[in-house]
């Protein structure tokens, strides 16, 4: 389903909100960093702000159109949409505030009935409990079900992970997978970091200063950032996908076509699926060949240098390793090395510096 | 002098009713108040506050001319409803109303500011509407800041003298209050019996405000 | 030079002492006579030189602050029984004590449209839904009218109607107002509102006595001036100005 956004503007004091956007695919990634205008955006589509000007449709349905004074109110949108901090209803049990969002007509999708919920969020053990006395994890899936009981034609997540650990975190992406596998609902997911992208959008949109600067496919947006002004939001980075080949030790061996490279992560069996690696331009060094015995980064790639694109003060160098690498050195750099479109390097990779994402 | 029990269960009585009449407009107007705004928001602001600043006789004077015989809303009730007001129990009760609403929807609206609208929004996203919303929401989250509220009102109610006393008089028997009774058998010379209705007025308000105070400081649910 | 400055000050103090001789006395007066003494007032001071001070309520007030040390040269009451209780208190100048004026009570009620009322049976009737009377207790008017519908066998009768209020001002206010059908008052407050009509005056023969006595207090500041003033009041053109008001001279 088309989310469309079309010359939406808002101007609140000294923040303006400008969008023209056409969001499709499963999971759509909203990326900007806080100012950006990623949740006035999301209580726009959510019907919770009205924008100064601008149309936005979802499918077929006009929610939203300022110049004709079409305004659909919330509760008839049918978009859910879970805040950052889940925002569950505290005088109600985790039980009751499913039963609050269920509609009379949801009898007829099994998909989104309560049960059905539950079991994939793995929260039936919760039903009883208030939520002041869930942990973290728990209320934001619980935050979830509740807007998926609500049989949405679209999903908002604000940031879901955002007040969770790093371990937590980890815990909640497979549910974050199973809903974007299992409910056939599209999600406009909205965050900051990189990684939550990779491993759950198809697409993503960047958003800076109230303005959309990029969309495209989640791969693409990393790995060559439309402008200099994405780049340095999103950061550059390599990802490519990768086939796994076993555990060493504390490391994970994968390989893209003929070229092998090593990466700490979780533990990954041998032939996993859909794993991409991702490698951040600044993470790369570059030696002349021949010099690159007897250091520490357990990746050493053979490259062909095939374009530069110099940026200010520092030089984006794309290389050929038997896949696309980017790297990222000073001007000075460059020159010292004679780097020059045909050249060979060296490029060497730490370990922890290959991230290894799990996209199942 | 008046029994001490019928003046006392007139006044428990009064405030009661005065309360009851004021929660469904004191609570709305408070929901107003903490949640939308109008042009012109300050003068409602304004006059709901009067009663609370203004000295309450000068309060009394508005509403003699009000509910008066010749006065319009005392004609208004005359013809519809075929009642009068001034000097029977039914000013009695007015007075204590229009005193103590102001308490009301200062606290109802405190209540209601303390509910974090973004509950109120997603509430919405999850398909339910505005009214939906305000009773299974925002109305039981307010609810303690509410009830305290009340007792508040109820406690100013059972207390008020100077509007009621212009507009209800005290006719022994049919308007004479709690602290009415205290002026009036002051004016006689009657000291004990004044003290006498000094400490029961005096017990009530303690209760009343410890019932309020306990209410706001109670862990929420 | 200094014997002139000398001779000049003690000038100004003799002189300054002689014009401040005009001496301000303090009444504490009967409701019923504020109009009445709105006349009087100027006629005195023009009189003597003297400037008067008032302070009006209801008698049965204006006795009880005496008694709690209120600053009063002379006390003009609506009745004989507060004079009697500040006497009894001791708190009268002697020999200074007289009546100098008489009221009577009246019915009043709206002067457009009042209710249908000719005789006191009329008072049971049913468009007399409140009756405003002065608090018997403590208004002397209020005493007054008690004291007559006892004797006439009506007051049992019209209980539940009635109204008791702070003085007999507010009485005819509640008249004026609508708020009351039917209102005891004095004669001479009836007068002097163009809202009421009198719809009974009760006889003197057969109404209770009504009199003004006049007496200077023991702790008057103005003793002198306060006897002057009582003596004033008995005289011609102070009486004239009362009757005017509609007071009757003593019985």
């Amino acid at each position: 389903m088309k989310l469309l956004l079309q010359g939406v503007r808002l101007n609140a004091g000294i923040f303006s909100l400008q969008i023209d956007a056409e969001l499709g695919g499963r999971v759509t990634g909203l990326f900007g960093v806080s100012g950006s205008g990623k949740s006035t955006l999301v209580e726009i589509i959510a019907g919770l702000r009205r924008p100064d000007a601008g149309v936005v449709k979802l499918g077929e349905d006009v929610l939203t159109d300022v110049a004709r004074g079409v305004h659909r109110p919330p509760e008839a949108r049918g978009v859910g949409f879970v805040p950052q901090d889940g925002a569950l209803f505290p005088h109600l049990s985790v039980d009751g505030n499913l039963r609050f969002a269920e509609r009379r007509g949801n009898a007829a999708n099994k998909v989104f009935s309560r049960e059905n919920v539950c079991k994939l969020l793995g929260i039936e053990v919760l039903l009883a409990r208030r939520p002041a006395t869930l942990s973290g994890g728990e209320r934001q899936r619980v935050a979830i079900a509740r807007a998926l009981v609500s049989a949405p034609k679209l999903l908002l997540l604000d940031e879901p992970l955002a007040a969770l650990d790093a371990e937590r975190k980890a815990a909640i992406l497979p549910y974050l997978q199973r809903v974007r596998d299992e409910f056939g609902v599209p999600v406009l997911y909205v965050s900051h970091v990189p990684q939550e992208m990779l491993a759950l959008c198809d697409d993503m949109a960047v958003l800076a200063d109230g303005r959309l600067l990029h969309h495209g496919p989640v791969e693409e947006v990393f790995r060559r950032p439309a402008s200099p002004a994405v780049a340095r939001i999103v950061g550059v980075e390599t990802v490519v996908p990768v086939r796994v080949l076993g555990g060493e030790g504390e490391l994970v061996a994968v390989s893209v076509g003929k070229t092998r490279l090593t990466g700490l992560g979780d533990q990954l069996p041998a032939g996993t699926a859909d794993v991409l690696v991702s490698i951040r331009a600044e993470d790369v060094l570059l030696v002349n060949p021949g010099s690159a015995a007897g250091v520490s980064a357990r990746n050493r790639l053979s490259c062909t240098v095939t374009a530069l694109f110099t940026e200010g003060a520092t030089v984006r160098v794309e290389l050929d390793c038997g896949f696309a690498l980017t790297a990222l050195l000073t001007r000075q750099a460059v020159a010292e090395l004679q780097l020059a479109p045909g050249r060979e390097v060296m490029a060497l990779v730490k370990a922890p510096s290959v991230h290894l994402i799990a996209r199942g | 002098m008046e029994d001490l029990t019928h003046v006392t269960l007139f006044t428990l009585g009064v405030a009661l009713l005065s309360t009851l009449l004021i929660l469904p407009p004191g609570v709305a107007l408070g929901w107003l108040l903490a949640r939308r705004r109008w042009p012109g928001k300050v003068v409602v602001e304004t006059l709901v506050a009067l009663p609370l600043v203004i000295p309450p006789v000068a309060t009394g004077l508005v509403l003699l001319k009000l509910f008066g015989r010749r006065g319009p809303l005392g004609v208004l009730v005359q013809n519809v409803f075929g009642v009068e007001i001034i000097f029977t129990w039914k000013a009695v009760v007015i007075a204590t109303a229009v005193m103590s609403f102001p308490l009301l929807v200062r606290s109802a609206r405190v209540a209601f500011e303390e509910v974090p609208q973004r509950l109120e929004g997603v509430a919405r996203t999850l398909g339910a509407g505005p009214w939906r919303v305000f009773f299974s929401i925002s109305l039981p989250l307010a609810k303690r800041g509410l009830l305290a509220g009340s007792v508040l009102a109820f406690a100013r109610a059972l207390g008020e003298f100077g509007a009621t006393v212009m507009i209800a008089g005290m006719i022994p028997g049919e308007t004479i209050t709690l602290a009415l009774g205290i002026y009036h058998e002051v004016q006689l010379g009657n000291d004990s019996a004044a003290l006498g209705l000094l400490g029961v007025s005096v017990a009530l308000a303690f209760g009343a405000v410890a019932l309020s105070e306990w209410l706001l400081r109670r862990k929420s649910p | 030079m200094k014997s002139i400055r000398l001779f000049l000050f003690v000038s100004f103090v003799v002189f300054g002492a002689a014009v401040t001789s005009a001496a301000e006395v303090t009444v504490f007066a009967a409701a019923s006579l504020s109009d009445a003494f709105k006349e009087i007032a100027p006629l005195y001071t023009k009189a003597t030189g003297d400037t008067l001070r008032f302070n009006f309520g209801a008698s049965g007030a204006l006795a009880r602050q005496i008694k709690e040390g209120a600053p009063a040269d002379v006390i003009f009451s609506a009745d004989e029984l507060r004079v009697d209780q500040l006497d009894k208190a001791g708190l009268l100048l002697a020999g200074t004590r007289r009546t100098l004026l008489a009221n009577t009570l009246v019915i009043v009620v709206a002067a457009d449209d009042g209710a249908p009322v000719k005789t006191l049976d009329d008072l049971t009737k049913v468009e007399v839904k409140r009756i405003a009377i002065g608090e018997p207790a403590t208004v002397p008017v209020g005493t007054y009218t008690k004291e007559y519908l006892q004797k006439t066998g009506h007051w049992k009768k019209l209980i539940d109607k009635l109204v008791p209020l702070d003085s007999v001002r507010a009485a005819l206010a509640a008249v004026e107002s609508g708020n009351a059908e039917v209102g005891f008052v004095y004669k001479t407050d009836a007068l002097i509102s163009k809202e009421v009509r009198i719809a009974l005056e009760v006889p003197r023969a057969e109404g209770p006595k009504i009199t003004y006595p006049v007496a200077v207090l023991k702790d008057a500041k103005q003793p002198e001036a306060a006897k002057a003033l009582a003596e004033f009041l008995s005289g011609p053109d102070a009486q004239k100005v009362f009757a005017k008001f509609g007071f009757l001279p003593p019985y």
